[in-house]
């Protein structure tokens, strides 16, 4: 890809620590969720690839929660690790419910889980709702979920979430805007999925993160959403899905500047030391990872399932 | 229960085990609720923060960096969706400060003013507050605690709990004693309070709700059954 071989990257040392963390976190997130898994779900273990992308996540989860714990000046110990991985897990099942099992569902999802966040009311009708829902009681149970920026950060995850949801669904009066207008939409729309989805994970680690730092962490976020939406790009096409990066002219050079743009902001202002090293260099091999991503889709076809990591 | 946790792994450990029992009381009220077990016409928790922010002197914007008054016409319309409130900066966050409406620190005194709402009445309601979710508590799940009582009280378990709360009572000092029932019968007195509040409105039938909590029935759809 054009201007990859001009941007920052880390050193082979911090690379080779970044892969061996996530080695390491892979494992210890299997280690956490297994046996949740075995207890309530288990035919998500024999469901394909399912499961094993729910340990990526938790494990890119993990990587991030640690990043996340060091810039607030905290260690990175079992129990974030734990609360991390869970975070993962919650993530991955809540978006099975939106992505997987068709429109309906999705909508359905939404009314329920809107239900749960200003009620506390949760149906549950099968083993994967079950499984959600203790995945999700455990994290909450985590920390004071009613502590003012957490709620809040839960609370625009799900409002991020939603609309999303809206978008997707209801695609025709997306298609009535100026083009710009609708990139516009789509940008924040995926800036702030991602973006809240960071600020409720270092709130779970690190509560009272300091809030100077919490928009360097939100830029970080939405970094990550335009990096995994190019890597899906041909699977959200597929799936009629519209997405900021399926819909701008040149995915490549936008994702490459706000790639630059975004990691050096993050080097600016995130304080010195091995949290914001952690952070830079994952960002650093999830975009190289997702461009290659890309391009493997494009050459495999829509059906493709592959595992990445 | 339709299903419990089969014990494999999550058994072994002390913290698996109460993570194991946590997850065990979670289902299990979610499962009341289907059955029209508990009054649920009341929230049990409620995240939604959107009430509260709206009164914040303050909103961070996360996109652009800017901490602006709540009242500010500078929030950029793209950032709506990427505010927090806050209530009580730190200095440091000041830097962040937006130039056209210059938010300022709240001074000495002003600060817990604004941390507590405007009467500064947050900290001084705690205590109470935490006496009215206790009394929340007893009011939504009072017909399952009161079944639940009963079993247990005439359980070997429950035995075993009165024996050793009488031993401990003997051990204790006249005037920890006298705490002790001092709490006890105030706690009565509130449990009292709440059984007649409900029996009040259930006569009266002003918002639906039943007078016989301890039957088990379900006020909320009228008939009920579970939902869903």
């Amino acid at each position: 890809m054009a201007g990859v071989s001009h941007l920052w990257e880390p050193d082979s040392g911090l690379l080779r620590d970044i892969e061996s963390m996530a080695r390491d976190y892979r494992r210890r997130a299997e280690e956490h969720l297994k046996p949740i898994v075995s207890s309530y779900y288990p035919a998500l273990l024999d469901g394909g690839g399912e499961y094993r992308k729910m340990i990526e996540l938790s494990t890119k989860m993990t990587m991030v929660g640690h990043a996340c714990t060091e810039i607030g000046g905290y260690r990175f110990d079992e129990r974030r690790r734990r609360m991390s991985a869970l975070f993962g897990a919650c993530c991955f099942i809540g978006d099975s419910f939106i992505d997987d099992f068709g429109d309906d569902a999705a909508r359905e999802y939404i009314e329920r889980y809107e239900l749960l966040l200003t009620r506390g009311w949760f149906d549950i009708r099968n083993d994967r709702e079950r499984l959600f829902f203790v995945i999700l009681t455990r994290l909450f149970g985590e920390r004071d979920v009613l502590d003012p920026m957490l709620r809040q950060a839960i609370f625009s995850l799900f409002l991020a979430q939603k609309r999303d949801v809206d978008l997707r669904l209801d695609p025709g009066w997306l298609k009535v805007l100026r083009r710009r207008s609708r990139l516009d939409q789509l940008r924040v729309c995926a800036r702030d999925r991602s973006g809240h989805a960071i600020t409720v994970l270092s709130l779970f680690l690190v509560p009272g993160f300091p809030l100077r730092y919490h928009h360097l962490l939100y830029t970080a976020g939405a970094l990550i959403m335009y990096i995994d939406d190019h890597g899906d790009c041909y699977s959200d096409l597929y799936h009629n899905r519209v997405t900021y990066m399926n819909q701008v002219k040149n995915p490549s050079v936008t994702l490459l500047r706000a790639f630059a743009r975004g990691t050096e902001r993050l080097r600016k202002g995130l304080p010195e030391g091995r949290g914001r090293e952690i952070l830079l260099a994952f960002l650093y091999r999830y975009f190289i990872t997702r461009i290659e991503k890309h391009r493997l889709e494009r050459d495999r076809g829509r059906y493709s399932w592959t595992v990445y990591e | 229960m339709s299903r419990k946790p089969s014990g494999k792994g999550v058994g072994h450990g002390t913290v698996a085990q109460r993570a194991g029992l946590g997850d065990s009381i979670a289902i299990m009220i979610q499962e009341l609720r289907s059955r029209g077990r508990i009054d649920d016409s009341q929230p049990l928790l409620r995240i939604d923060y959107r009430k509260e922010a709206a009164t914040a002197p303050f909103q961070f914007d996360m996109a652009n960096a800017r901490l602006h008054r709540t009242s500010c016409c500078a929030i950029p319309r793209g950032s709506k969706s990427a505010l927090y409130a806050v209530w009580t900066p730190a200095p440091e966050d000041m830097e962040l400060a937006c130039k056209r409406c210059r938010p300022v620190m709240p001074v000495e005194g002003e600060e817990d003013e604004m941390a507590n709402g405007k009467d500064g009445g947050r900290e001084r309601e705690f205590a109470t507050d935490i006496i009215f979710g206790f009394l929340s508590i007893i009011d939504q799940f009072g017909s399952v605690l009161t079944e639940r009582g009963r079993e247990y009280r005439s359980s070997e378990r429950g035995k075993e709990v009165v024996k050793a709360f009488e031993t401990l009572y003997s051990e204790l000092t006249r005037k920890q004693k006298e705490a002790l029932d001092i709490t006890v019968s105030s706690l009565d007195v509130l449990v009292g309070a709440v059984r007649r509040y409900n029996e009040g409105f259930g006569t009266n039938g002003t918002n639906g709700r039943s007078a016989g909590k301890g039957t088990g029935a379900h006020k909320k759809n009228g008939n009920g059954r579970p939902r869903g």
